[in-house]
């Protein structure tokens, strides 16, 4: 039995070591946990492509692992840690109390949370303030709508979904305080057949601008309004998180967009050593790291006066002049 | 409303009652299998895989030769369970989890490899909805029934057929004697092994089919978690249908509409105040109170989960 056991640890061992590889300890390394798979085209992807850029334009060594379960959380930190590596990304605001307890045992290792406000000697969140795009979304959708219905698909009811969520209404209601607002959540970020369902019965009910913030689950949405459209109903989408316009061109809208360099930016102030431990605002006004990316095919149906208009908004909020709403978290 | 909801009642009913019908089967055969699920994702992602190669030759045909291109991924996987359970001897339960590790790694592995780490969420060529001439156009019924896709049909059509089968034919009750008493089966002649492995295989093929459902039919989209669990939840319909494919059929239909309904609820604005968590929660309910108040006890196939051995 001893015998048996002892052959299974060693090569558990082994496989460990494979995949971490003999990595030198001096050098600086970044690792990425994400929540969910990154083959999601969204949010997961996101933060993927955000290491690869940082791989590539910083030259520094990367690692990747998917942490999904809660338990998992805290032992992915402390194993990149426990590594050597510099800087370990958790890609969510649910990292933040498993960074907070693994933070003080690796001092010389540096935890970022994308979303969450929790900040130590070397804890950080990262903040994209997608609010600000969502906001114009919401007055584009709010001054286009022929039912004075706007419907929202989330994944989870969770502060950072929420607060997206919070902005549109707001832009909707700041151009037509009559409007309507539905909200569905599916339950998980996968589920992209619940997310077509939900997405068509907000149609059913009169819907006729649809944003989702549900990572890959999205997806279903994107089809349930394309199918609505071939069908003669004059129904939008809005893609988030990436640039989704290309992934349903005849029913999306536009994208409320995160560009990765975000976190080729905070990666950089870590290996230089400029790094304080704060909460890092990545708004419009941060060299465009959120931006309104509206989709060329499309783009004809909004009126001149409604681009203008929007175009206003977004120069306030580049000029300071005015601040997207959003809930605290 | 009513109308929307059955339809979509529909929807959710199909790839739940595909999956379940053939795990009945095997179950009813004295076979568990728990790796539904596995077979489902791995159906999905070869389903879409292979109708996005086809697709640029004939767009139509496309999605149908990778629905059937998923059912025999899950005959494939299927056979893989078969072998180890049967011959082998190895825990059903145990297998079966191992089946659904090594689908979701493979899929996972495969799409990266095939499509880059982030994925390009690409759009494939999907099947079209069937409108029966004449009946889809009576009001009501018409759009719930008949406006459907051709794989719905075959599915509820093959309720009938199964039963007929378990009930009605020689083979159906040398399966049922396998899954009570396998010995007795073995005495009178029917090779149990064999008869349990084609069963089982029958099940892999149903699930693959529902997994190309999921990516063919439902959406063009394919995501390496899509199942979301709905292998595990066409296991607990085969124990609340009691074996029975006509009873499967109802539960089946019982989970869509507690699925539809709820999700038709949500997207009411003035309902908005109800917790989300409330409307996610009501299919589980609802199914656990129709368990404890109308279905009573469920009886197993006596044999089920238990190696055949011949001494």
């Amino acid at each position: 039995m001893f015998k048996k056991n002892w052959i299974i640890y060693s090569l558990l061992l082994l496989s460990f070591g494979f995949t971490i590889g003999t990595a030198d300890a001096a050098k600086f390394k970044v690792a990425l946990l994400t929540p969910g798979s990154i083959s999601d085209a969204g949010w997961n992807a996101l933060a993927y492509e955000g290491l690869q850029r940082i791989e590539k334009e910083l030259g520094v060594e990367v690692s990747h692992v998917e942490s999904k379960a809660p338990s998992q959380w805290e032992e992915h930190f402390r194993f990149y840690a426990s590594k050597g590596y510099g800087l370990v990304f958790g890609h969510g605001f649910e990292y933040q109390e498993a960074a907070k307890a693994v933070a003080p045992d690796f001092p010389d290792t540096v935890f970022i949370t994308t979303s969450g406000n929790t900040v130590l000697d070397n804890v950080a969140s990262i903040v994209f303030e997608l609010e600000e795009v969502t906001y114009l979304l919401g007055v584009i959708a709010g001054t286009m709508s022929q039912t004075g219905k706007i419907g929202l698909i989330g994944g989870m009811n969770i502060p950072p979904i929420n607060s997206t969520f919070h902005a549109l209404e707001e832009g909707a209601k700041s151009v037509n305080p009559n409007i309507k607002i539905s909200s569905s959540y599916v339950g998980d970020w996968e589920n992209i057949g619940k997310a077509k369902e939900l997405a068509l019965s907000q149609i059913t009910e009169g819907v006729d601008f649809i944003f989702h913030n549900a990572d890959a689950a999205g997806r279903g949405v994107f089809h349930a309004v394309e199918e609505s459209r071939k069908a003669g109903k004059n129904i939008y989408a809005f893609g988030s998180n990436l640039d989704q316009n290309d992934i349903a061109p005849d029913a999306i809208l536009a994208s409320a967009a995160i560009d990765t360099k975000a976190f080729v930016y905070a990666a950089d102030l870590v290996q230089t050593g400029k790094f304080e431990p704060q909460v890092m605002w990545m708004g419009m006004s941060l060299n465009e790291t959120v931006k309104l990316v509206y989709n060329p095919k499309l783009k004809d149906r909004i009126p001149e006066d409604l681009l203008a208009k929007v175009e206003k908004i977004r120069q306030d909020i580049l000029a300071g002049k005015f601040k997207a709403p959003r809930v605290k978290f | 409303m009513i109308e929307y909801i059955l339809e979509a009642t529909l929807r959710y009913a199909t790839p739940l009652l595909l999956v379940a019908l053939g795990e009945l089967i095997a179950e009813r055969a004295g076979v568990i299998n728990i790796g539904l699920e596995g077979m489902m994702i791995l159906g999905a992602f070869t389903g879409w895989l292979g109708s996005f190669y086809i697709q640029g030759m004939n767009p139509g045909l496309a999605p149908w030769i990778g629905i059937l291109f998923g059912g025999l991924s899950g005959v494939i996987l299927a056979g893989i369970f078969g072998t180890l359970v049967l011959w082998l001897k190895t825990d059903q339960v145990v297998t079966g989890t191992g089946i659904n590790l090594l689908a979701f790694g493979l899929v996972e592995v495969l799409y990266r490899r095939i499509f880059g780490a982030t994925g390009d969420a690409l759009k494939v060529a999907i099947v079209q909805p069937l409108h029966i001439p004449l009946l889809s156009s009576v009001p009501f019924i018409g759009p719930i029934l008949f406006q459907q896709n051709l794989l719905v049909y075959i599915t509820f059509l093959a309720v009938p057929a199964v039963y007929f089968y378990l009930f009605h034919t020689h083979h159906g009750l040398a399966i049922q004697a396998c899954g009570e008493h396998p010995k007795a089966a073995d005495t009178v002649g029917v090779s149990v092994l064999w008869l349990q492995a084609k069963c089982v295989l029958f099940g892999g093929f149903m699930a693959g089919l529902a997994g190309g459902y999921l990516s063919l039919v439902d959406v063009p989209f394919f995501s390496t978690e899509m199942t979301a669990g709905r292998g595990f939840i066409a296991l607990s319909i085969v124990i609340f249908g009691k074996w029975h494919p006509v009873k499967a059929c109802g539960a089946a239909l019982l989970f869509g509409l507690a699925n539809a309904l709820p999700d038709r609820l949500q997207a009411i604005a003035d309902l908005g105040f109800i917790p989300y968590q409330f409307f996610l929660m009501l299919p589980y309910v609802l199914t656990l109170l129709v368990l404890a108040g109308f279905v009573g006890h469920a009886r197993p196939p006596a044999a089920l989960a238990l190696p055949y051995r011949r001494e």
